[in-house]
């Protein structure tokens, strides 16, 4: 019960400060020394408020970024051989970056994808126009995200006329997958300039504010502030 | 008065000619169809005469001003344009956004209301008023993109496609809603029946090159014509 009402308290905080408080969050995080592995657990509890998708869905999303974050790490095993020392364990250098990568990778692509998820894009539009950001590109950038769903349904299009076409077999060839990423590329791409061409048609004016911009409570202020001191507080309490 | 004017005007996407030579002048009021095969180059002539393109060779005047970088903003203010392709013309989180768009800056928040409300009751869309755009049927995606043009109350209408996708009842609004309107409309189209009930003359278009120019009755009429250059 208590728990429920620090999650809904802290996903009514402004969109902009809590871009703010994420950014704080991911800079401090990619930052980790391995000798400090330990404050990212703690880290990554006070980023729960944040969350506010199934973990199912949070967790398939998470999942995307692994083979990345593998073929990164894997490499560091290979390079780095000299012995390193920390919490009395004694493995490669390599290994130990290894771990802190994977573990700061992972939390880092929590941290966005709870962000993300906890915040609509309208919110995210809005934080950043209060950051400042111009509202040029955050209407670009507002209708290639939306453009991305129908990209998604391109590929399903695109999978569906291919199998098909290729007489019942489930699946796409290994040969065709390198075509489709810059098929899609190239659409949003050219989602973008049309869009830009589409605003320009109907008369853009860079000083007219398109995107109404909300303001900040005390609440939220009061809010951040906490969230930044229980942050803050971690390297010294441990 | 001829509110366009293109003169010798020749197109190229890189090396591909895809415009060559191509001539005629539209009278103030006058409707104006389009037409021509796949490809023939319809959708780039509309494209120049708003400057998404730039001519090779050759002038494009509208409203008396020759389509250059430096009156593009004047032209954008006063003629509208309907992308043959309705996901690429919308982009706000609303439908209510989306026809707002164009106004705003222009005008008091009241009278942009107005006037987006009145376009609403207009085209019979007021129902998607809150909706997003991406997720409208396709017919009524068209309904919205003409919507947040003409509620710029533009001179010129340039129009790619209107009818594409539209079922028998909204093509006949369509119909009436450009009959009724005392502004010149440049229209593109493969649906001959709308271009021959709209249209004052029409431009046929043959692989880049201007084949004829004529009034839909004549021209609908000369099956040799029609029949020779594949349009029936
Ligand atoms: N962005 C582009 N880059 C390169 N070539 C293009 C581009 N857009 C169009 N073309 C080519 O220019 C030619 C004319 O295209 P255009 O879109 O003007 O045809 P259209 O008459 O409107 O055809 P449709 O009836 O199919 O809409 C086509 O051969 C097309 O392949
Ligand atoms: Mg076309």
């Amino acid at each position: 019960m208590i728990f429920k009402s620090i999650f809904n308290r802290f996903r009514r905080v402004h969109s902009g400060i809590r871009l703010v408080l994420m950014v704080i969050w991911l800079i401090a995080v990619v930052q980790t020394k391995p000798e400090h592995l330990h404050y990212l657990i703690f880290w990554m509890l006070l980023q729960l408020p944040h969350m506010s998708v199934e973990p199912k869905k949070w967790g398939r999303q998470m999942l995307m970024a692994e083979p990345f974050l593998l073929f990164v790490g894997l490499s560091y095993l290979f390079v780095y051989r000299a012995p390193a020392t920390y919490y009395h364990l004694t493995l490669t250098e390599g290994i130990w970056a290894f771990i802190a990568l994977l573990l700061r990778g992972n939390l880092a692509v929590m941290g966005i994808t709870a962000f993300v998820n906890a915040i609509s894009m309208e919110g995210l539009a809005d934080g950043m126009r209060w950051l400042k950001v111009p509202e040029t590109f955050v209407l670009i950038m507002m209708q290639t995200y939306r453009y991305i769903g129908l990209m998604v349904q391109k590929v399903h299009q695109m999978t569906t006329a291919y199998c098909l076409r290729s007489g019942g077999k489930t699946g796409v060839h290994l040969d065709a997958w390198g075509s489709f990423p810059g098929q899609l590329l190239l659409l949003s791409l050219k989602q973008a300039e049309a869009t830009h061409e589409a605003m320009m048609l109907r008369g853009y004016n860079p000083a007219a504010s398109y995107i109404g911009i909300s303001k900040i409570q005390i609440s939220d202020l009061t809010d951040a502030i906490i969230w930044l001191l229980l942050f803050a507080a971690v390297p010294f309490v441990l | 008065m001829s509110v366009i004017k293109c003169e010798d005007l020749s197109f190229a996407y890189g090396t591909q000619r895809v415009l060559e030579g191509v001539s005629f002048h539209i009278e103030k009021g006058e409707k104006i169809g389009i037409i021509g095969l796949n490809g023939s180059g319809k959708s780039t002539l509309l494209r120049l005469m708003i400057g998404l393109l730039k001519a090779e060779s050759g002038t494009m005047h509208v409203l008396g001003m020759p389509v250059q970088r430096e009156n593009l903003k004047a032209l954008h203010r006063r003629v509208g344009y309907v992308f043959q392709n309705v996901d690429e013309q919308l982009f706000m989180p609303t439908v209510y956004d989306d026809i707002a768009f164009g106004l705003k800056g222009t005008a008091s928040a009241d009278t942009v209301k107005e006037s987006v409300e009145s376009i609403l009751k207009r085209f019979h869309i007021m129902h998607l008023r809150d909706k997003a755009p991406f997720q409208l049927s396709g017919g009524e995606k068209r309904a919205v993109a003409i919507a947040t043009v003409m509620v710029m109350a533009p001179e010129i209408v340039l129009m790619d496609e209107p009818t594409e996708g539209l079922d028998a009842r909204m093509r006949r609004k369509m119909t009436a809603f450009v009959k009724a309107s005392p502004e010149t409309f440049v229209i593109s189209s493969h649906d001959s029946a709308f271009i021959r009930d709209i249209c004052h003359r029409v431009i046929v278009l043959k692989t880049g090159h201007l084949i004829r120019i004529d009034t839909p009755e004549v021209l609908f009429n000369d099956f040799d014509f029609l029949e020779a250059n594949e349009l029936i």
